[in-house]
Order: structure tokens, then C-alpha cells, then sequence
């Protein structure tokens, strides 16, 4: 009697097993989604390369990220001064940096940028704003500089892997230490040696940008 | 007999075992399924009043109070304390004081954005589109200067919060003494969270946002404190009065939003052989 009753349980308990293999258990699903919807993770691959050879630094990079730029308040940086020189590729007769962090600038001595329309943004006291419309005038009025954004000279030193230069277009968070000012043409330069810096906004921070000698 | 009754007593406990097992399981996927779209749809509800009550004040002003991790190249993250006064009137008037660890006054009247910052003593200025949502969003892509809350406030039909793919639920909590919902959405960009007073005005007290696909994955926290739907507003509100001392800088662009454009303008020049006018001359104010 108490081995049939005992046989009974035990088909009793397959069955139960069996209907819930068949039906599958929920709890899996969900395990299952939350697998699959965590894998689902995009990368940015940086491409920036740089060589160094002779005296010109050159950079190219993809164009499709959206990274943002970083600025800082740590430490100024040193120069030592270097001569800064023109750089990046050639682009239609414009010299262009760009890279994964870079900036669109208009080119040395605020030269020229154009709207579609040929309206330029240029402040009152003649200096350019770069607008959308920038790219419309390269190759025409004056280089388009793209250049990548440092916290301090230092910084750009130790990222580049460079001693002689820093590129024009690259900008700096902060003044390169022992700096001093010259005014020319409305615009104040900060210089290192023989290393021009103007001030540009970046995010809406304002940075140091490296023009060539503006007389 | 006995036996039979066993057998049919233990088939019946068996079968309504597994019955009571499907039946929970089958009520779990509905839960993962069904109860996710009514809480997004309530989420989304409160939501929309908060919209819908800012949308429909003439003017608006805030201020907030937030803490927003910047990346920094190398991965790292830096910590920015701001303060900001804003104020807007709908469609394409905008004004905003950053202090703290960023120092920016913006004024945009519809046809410009002019950037002073004071201790620098500088000013700079933008084209800009017609509307307060395509300012926000051009300022983001070409400059990288992303205002969140201009996305969560509903005056960015584009940002990266108001997302069709959002899935929200609705908690509770207390913020500073009042009651509110806790809107908590996600999407494949960002999670966030928006808190909302549960009576009055649907005006929002706090925001949490992570930037999920972001390098370094940054954070911002918003407090939001004066809410005022009628402030005592001008033009001149949102018209920069540039002191004579302040000189004019470049606001330089993101390489991103330039080169693609670079690229097909050169190749217009190259077909044109432009003889357009100076620009210093053709553009000066």
C-alpha cells in the first residue's frame, strides 16, 4: 500500500516537472533579457595618429565622435620657448588639425570666416567669431584651424611626445607659465618665447589658443 | 477505494500545482511586460504637465543649483560646482548667468548667442537659429555646450531625455518637505530622474541624469529653486550690454560639427572660383 502511494508521488512529481519543462520557466526569460539588453554597449575607437618627424606635426583623425572637450584648474604648464609652426594635413590649401577632441578655429591673425550668405561674424572690434557657416570660407579668406584642446602646456607635452612645438590650433585651459601680454590690432596676445597665444572660447570656457606671430 | 481517492486528491494538488506554477509565471512576464507601459505612461503624464505648464507661461525664470562631472582627457572626471540664473521667453529669447567653477553669461534674442565671461573680461558671439530648442541643440553639436535642462524642460524636441524608447517608472519622495514623484526613465542613452512636486504647480525640484554612452559615463545633479512664471522681463533682458573694455574672442567649434562641411565647401569653392567680397568687409556689424 505504501509503495503504491510511494510510486504514485513519484509519477505525481514528473509530471508537475514535465508540464514545467515544457512550459519553461519565466524567470529565465527575464534573466535572458537582461542579457541580452546589457550587451548592447557601442565603443568609440580613437584613431588619432601624430609623427613627429622634422618640423612638422601631423594629425589626423575620425570624424564622426562627439566627445566633448576637457578643461581644467590644475597647474599651468612651461615653455620653453619653442617656435610654433604650422601643422596638420593639408586640406585643399587650408591647413587643418583635427582630431577626436578638436576645435574648429578660424586661422592665424582672425582671418576670415564666411556664412553660406557671405555675411561674416566678426565682432566689433574686428575679430572673428567662428560660426557654423566657418567651413565656407576655408581655402578662400584664410586657414581653418582645428586643433585639440589641454589643460596646460604641459600637458599637450606629455600627450604629444613633442619638444620642439606646439602646433597652431592647439589650445591650452591655462596660460603657459611666465607669459606675457602684447596688444595688436585689438587683440590680446599672450606670448612665450616666440609661441603666440590668443584667448578663444571652447564650451564656453575660455582657452589659449596657439596663433601664428600676428605681425 | 482508498487508493483511488489518493490518486485523484494527489492529481488534483499536482495539477493545480502546476497550473498555480504556469499561472505565476505566465503573471511574471506580464508583469515585465504590461506594468513597465502603465508606469511609463504615468511617468510620461506627469511629465507632460510639467511641459505643458512651463510651455504655456509667457516668460519663465529659475535658478539652479548643479553638479556635473566634466570628462577629462586621460578618463578622468572633474567635479564642476555652478549656479545658474535663467531666463527664457518661448520661442527664441534665452538668458543664463553660470558662477562657480564656470564664469558665463549668455544672452540669445533669436539671431544671436553672445557669451560674456567677466572675470576674463572678454565677449564673444554666435549665429543662431530662430528658436530656443535649435539654439540649445546647435550649441551642444558645434560648441559643446550642452544645457540638460533645457532638454528636460521641453524646450529641446532633439535632446537625448525625451526619448521615444524611454521606459519611466513613478516613486515617491520627499525633497525639502514636499511631497513629489520621482520620474525615473531610461533609455539606451541615459537614465534619468526628475523630481515633481505631487500638488501645485508640476514644476521640477531636482534632476539626476547619467550619460550612460558618454566617456567616463558623467553625472549631473540639478536643484532647481525659484521657479517664477512671471517675471518682470524687457527685450533688453536678453540684449548684451558689452562693457568697452571687454574684448572679442573666437568661439571656436567642435572639429566634428566642421570638417564634414569643410570638405563639401572647398569642393563648392574649388567649382566656383568664389569672388566674394572680403568678408571683413562684407559681415562687420
Amino acid at each position: 500500500m505504501i509503495r503504491n502511494k510511494t510510486k504514485i508521488l513519484y509519477c505525481l512529481s514528473a509530471l508537475v516537472i514535465a508540464i514545467w519543462m515544457v512550459v519553461g520557466s519565466p524567470l529565465g526569460d527575464v534573466s535572458a533579457q537582461r542579457q541580452r539588453s546589457s550587451a548592447s554597449r557601442s565603443t568609440t575607437t580613437r584613431s588619432t595618429t601624430r609623427s613627429t618627424s622634422g618640423s612638422v606635426q601631423h594629425s589626423t583623425a575620425t570624424r564622426t565622435t562627439t566627445t566633448h572637450h576637457t578643461t581644467a584648474t590644475t597647474t599651468a604648464g612651461y615653455h620653453h620657448g619653442s617656435t610654433a609652426y604650422h601643422g596638420g594635413t593639408y586640406h585643399g590649401g587650408t591647413t587643418v588639425h583635427h582630431g577626436e577632441e578638436g576645435y574648429a578655429a578660424v586661422g592665424p591673425r582672425g582671418a576670415v570666416v564666411a556664412g553660406e550668405e557671405g555675411a561674416a561674424a566678426v565682432t566689433r572690434r574686428g575679430v572673428v567669431v567662428a560660426g557654423e557657416e566657418g567651413y565656407a570660407a576655408a581655402g578662400r579668406y584664410g586657414g581653418v584651424v582645428v586643433g585639440e584642446t589641454y589643460e596646460s602646456h604641459d600637458a599637450w607635452r606629455t600627450a604629444a611626445a613633442v619638444t620642439t612645438g606646439i602646433a597652431i590650433g592647439t589650445m591650452l585651459a591655462h596660460p603657459p607659465t611666465g607669459y606675457t601680454t602684447t596688444v595688436y590690432s585689438g587683440t590680446t596676445y599672450y606670448v612665450m618665447g616666440t609661441t603666440y597665444y590668443r584667448r578663444v572660447y571652447v564650451s564656453g570656457v575660455v582657452h589659449y589658443q596657439v596663433v601664428a606671430r600676428p605681425f | 477505494m482508498k487508493i483511488q481517492k489518493w490518486v485523484i486528491a494527489l492529481t488534483c494538488l499536482s495539477l493545480a500545482l502546476a497550473l498555480a506554477a504556469i499561472g505565476c509565471g505566465n503573471s511574471n512576464t506580464a508583469t515585465s511586460n504590461a506594468k513597465p507601459a502603465e508606469s511609463t505612461a504615468k511617468a510620461d503624464e506627469i511629465l507632460a504637465k510639467m511641459t505643458d505648464k512651463i510651455k504655456s507661461s509667457p516668460a519663465v525664470s529659475f535658478k539652479t543649483a548643479e553638479a556635473t562631472d566634466r570628462p577629462k582627457r586621460g578618463g578622468s572626471i572633474e567635479k564642476l560646482n555652478i549656479t545658474r540664473d535663467v531666463t527664457f521667453k518661448s520661442p527664441d529669447k534665452l538668458y543664463f548667468k553660470a558662477t562657480g567653477d564656470r564664469d558665463l553669461e549668455a544672452f540669445y534674442d533669436g539671431k544671436s548667442m553672445i557669451l560674456m565671461s567677466h572675470k576674463d573680461k572678454v565677449w564673444g558671439q554666435l549665429t543662431a537659429p530662430p528658436t530656443i530648442g535649435e539654439t540649445v541643440d546647435k550649441i551642444e553639436a558645434h560648441y559643446g555646450m550642452p544645457l540638460p535642462v533645457a532638454d528636460l524642460l521641453g524646450l529641446d524636441p532633439t535632446g537625448t531625455l525625451r526619448n521615444s524608447a524611454n521606459t519611466g517608472t513613478v516613486e515617491k519622495e520627499t525633497v525639502g518637505g514636499v511631497e513629489c514623484n520621482v520620474l525615473k526613465f531610461q533609455n539606451e542613452n541615459v537614465n534619468w530622474e526628475v523630481w515633481i512636486p505631487a500638488a501645485g504647480d508640476p514644476l521640477p525640484k531636482k534632476f539626476h541624469a547619467k550619460y550612460k554612452k558618454a566617456k567616463g559615463q558623467p553625472e549631473s545633479t540639478i536643484e532647481f529653486n525659484d521657479w517664477n512664471l512671471s517675471p518682470q522681463i524687457t527685450d533688453n533682458t536678453f540684449l548684451a550690454n558689452i562693457p568697452d573694455a571687454y574684448e572679442g574672442i573666437p568661439i571656436i567649434q567642435r572639429a566634428s560639427a566642421v570638417i564634414p562641411k569643410l570638405e563639401a565647401g572647398e569642393k563648392a569653392a574649388a567649382n566656383s572660383n568664389s569672388n566674394a567680397a572680403a568678408p571683413a568687409e562684407a559681415g562687420k556689424k
